[in-house]
């Protein structure tokens, strides 16, 4: 290169302050990397076009079908023309969930792209403690994402419903609506801590995509095919199952509002504290 | 000051380092020496507290690295090249880390200026050759302006202009009083600008030392003599005990056990008549290889204390 200097030295003068490390410091710090990435853009660019797009689809959808059943030719397996409008808002709400993964994904990346390019080593020489390296990613990811997951959960729940007739929509201000909308919300970034959790244990992006698979879509849609009773009751305790058991739901709620809150907090912070507990206690 | 006591890391069964001690003083540079897999990249892993020692202990500073609550400012590390997510930009890269413990920005273009990277700053470092990816990872070491500063083979895939600049830099951080510990397989590098070796093979010490001793240490110790009466000089050697080899040409010895002015004096006595005389220089390259080699074989043998021969006879493929 043609940029070298023969300048030695790395005093300068511009000093380097005089700070300790401490979390809103490290909070900052990973602010500065999540941001740098363009994927994280990328990711919550397409998290809000499938969140809202997807419902959207489903609203649409439904309404062809009421439409069908008013004229009497219900479409054969095609939505359900006979639902309620509670119902209907809620499986609305459920089809967020193809975007809900795309979170879970950020999540992973934060800690397992680092492992994977190496940048975790110049993290935990900067933090030598570890521990608030991770807890300031969740802490960064809960901030970020629960604004964003919150619009998209209430566009898409507004988007879908726009094309119902008004005998069958349900608005914000309508008893159990805004419950599920935050719910779902709160589904939303559930899943991203999970993903985080699983990247810190799994220090593997293609590991934690893969558990994010099983645990918020294959689970709650596939295990109950299996018919083995026990399975099927503990495949209702995901994320999904449990936002879909807040607010207006499709039909009986599968959980308690205890259980489902359980559920979700559960889902967030287990596979979290594990990857701290292996954090603080792995070779990096 | 880096201080490094009975600093032990096993893998399994693997032992990567093995009771190493060694201390690398402020205001000198140290070269951290030793074959492909000698335990370098690990022993300097064990004293950021990467890799946890599986007994010692490492100290910097006087403590442990985890226990410095300001850790960018006590040590600088560049450990592997290129240890950088491709997507993110050399400034944003070393402003995550600036902002961990409140270093202002500007220092971050003050060491992206020092390290010549100033013109691709906001280029993504996936772009950027091997050479620039060391200079950002000298860059990520300089931050916090370190009172030690720990550089693993930092002139791997630099041009010749950056070894040279490397080298300056090097001298510069070490007049500027700090500690400065690199690691290099190679003996010539260090030669030219350590002030110190710490030599390592197969995670043992093998040698602590300045570059002036270890040679002398390995030295060979032979003369060579060039005289037209050479056989007549090579009987009045033996008859001192000194051993003459003929050498390549019919007036040329090569003595070993007796030094260069007992062999003049021998032949003034004799009234010999010499061409040449002068002590064969052991060049650092075979200083170095004769104290790797030695390490080798002392483990091979078998004869450590700490390998029961049960296992070590099946294990091992001794020649």
């Amino acid at each position: 290169m043609s940029t070298t200097r023969p300048s030695t030295s790395p005093a300068g003068t511009a000093g380097t302050g005089s700070g300790r490390v401490g979390l809103a410091r490290v909070v900052r710090s990973e602010w500065t990397k999540l941001a740098s990435l363009r994927s994280t853009w990328m990711l919550l660019l397409v998290f809000v076009l499938l969140g809202v797009g997807v419902a959207t689809l489903a609203g649409w959808g439904s309404a062809q079908a009421i439409e069908a059943t008013e004229a009497g030719t219900p479409p054969a397996g095609g939505p359900p023309g006979g639902l309620g409008r509670e119902a209907l808002a809620a499986s609305i709400l459920s089809t967020t969930s193809l975007a809900t993964l795309l979170l879970g994904v950020l999540g992973a990346l934060a800690v397992s792209g680092e492992y994977a390019t190496g940048t975790m080593t110049a993290t935990l020489t900067a933090v030598p403690r570890r521990w608030p390296v991770l807890v300031a990613k969740a802490v960064l990811l809960a901030l970020v994402l629960a604004p964003v997951a919150l619009v998209v959960s209430g566009l898409a729940l507004l988007a879908g419903e726009s094309f119902l007739p008004e005998s069958a929509s349900l608005g914000l201000q309508d008893d159990g609506v805004l419950a599920a909308v935050v719910a779902h919300a709160a589904a939303m970034v559930v899943t991203a801590l999970l993903g985080l959790g699983l990247g810190a244990l799994l220090r593997s992006t293609a590991g934690s995509i893969t558990v994010l698979v099983v645990v918020v879509f294959l689970a709650p849609g596939l295990v109950p095919l299996f018919g083995v009773d026990w399975l099927t009751t503990a495949s209702q305790y995901v994320p999904a199952t449990a936002a879909g058991s807040l607010g207006v739901t499709t039909g009986e709620p599968a959980l308690t509002t205890t259980e489902a809150v359980l559920t979700l907090v559960g889902w967030a912070l287990v596979p979290l504290l594990a990857g701290l507990v292996l954090l603080q206690r792995r070779d990096a | 000051m880096i201080e490094a006591r009975g600093l032990t890391k096993r893998y399994g069964a693997k032992t990567a380092v093995d009771d190493l001690s060694f201390t690398v003083r402020p205001g000198s540079v140290t070269g951290f020496l030793g074959p492909n897999g000698a335990g370098k990249s690990t022993t300097m892993r064990l004293l950021l507290g990467l890799d946890r020692p599986t007994s010692g202990q490492a100290l910097v500073g006087g403590k442990r690295y985890r226990d410095h609550r300001a850790p960018l400012r006590e040590v600088g590390a560049l450990l592997e090249a290129r240890a950088v997510h491709p997507g993110r930009s050399a400034r944003a890269h070393l402003l995550s880390l600036a902002r961990t413990e409140g270093v202002p920005a500007r220092r971050v273009d003050e060491v992206l200026d020092l390290v010549g990277l100033t013109a691709v700053a906001r280029k993504r470092v996936g772009s950027f050759s091997l050479g620039m990816g060391q200079r950002l990872g000298i860059a990520t070491a300089l931050l916090g302006d370190p009172a030690v500063v720990m550089l693993d083979e930092p002139v791997n895939g630099l041009d010749p202009d950056g070894v040279l600049w490397i080298r300056g830099l090097l001298r510069g951080l070490a007049a500027e009083g700090r500690a400065v510990l690199v690691s290099s397989h190679l003996m010539s590098e260090m030669a030219l600008t350590a002030d110190h070796l710490v030599v390592v093979g197969r995670g043992r010490l093998l040698a602590d030392t300045t570059v002036e001793e270890l040679v002398a240490r390995t030295r060979g110790g032979s003369v060579v003599v060039r005289s037209p009466q050479a056989q007549r000089l090579a009987v009045m050697l033996a008859g001192v005990g000194a051993v003459a080899r003929p050498g390549d040409a019919p007036d040329l010895l090569e003595v070993r056990g007796a030094e260069a002015p007992r062999i003049g004096e021998l032949a003034a006595r004799h009234g010999l008549v010499l061409h040449e005389l002068h002590a064969q220089q052991t060049s650092l390259e075979d200083a170095y290889m004769t104290l790797t080699r030695d390490s080798r074989e002392y483990l091979t043998d078998g004869d450590s204390p700490a390998q029961p021969d049960l296992d070590a006879a099946p294990a091992g493929a001794p020649r």
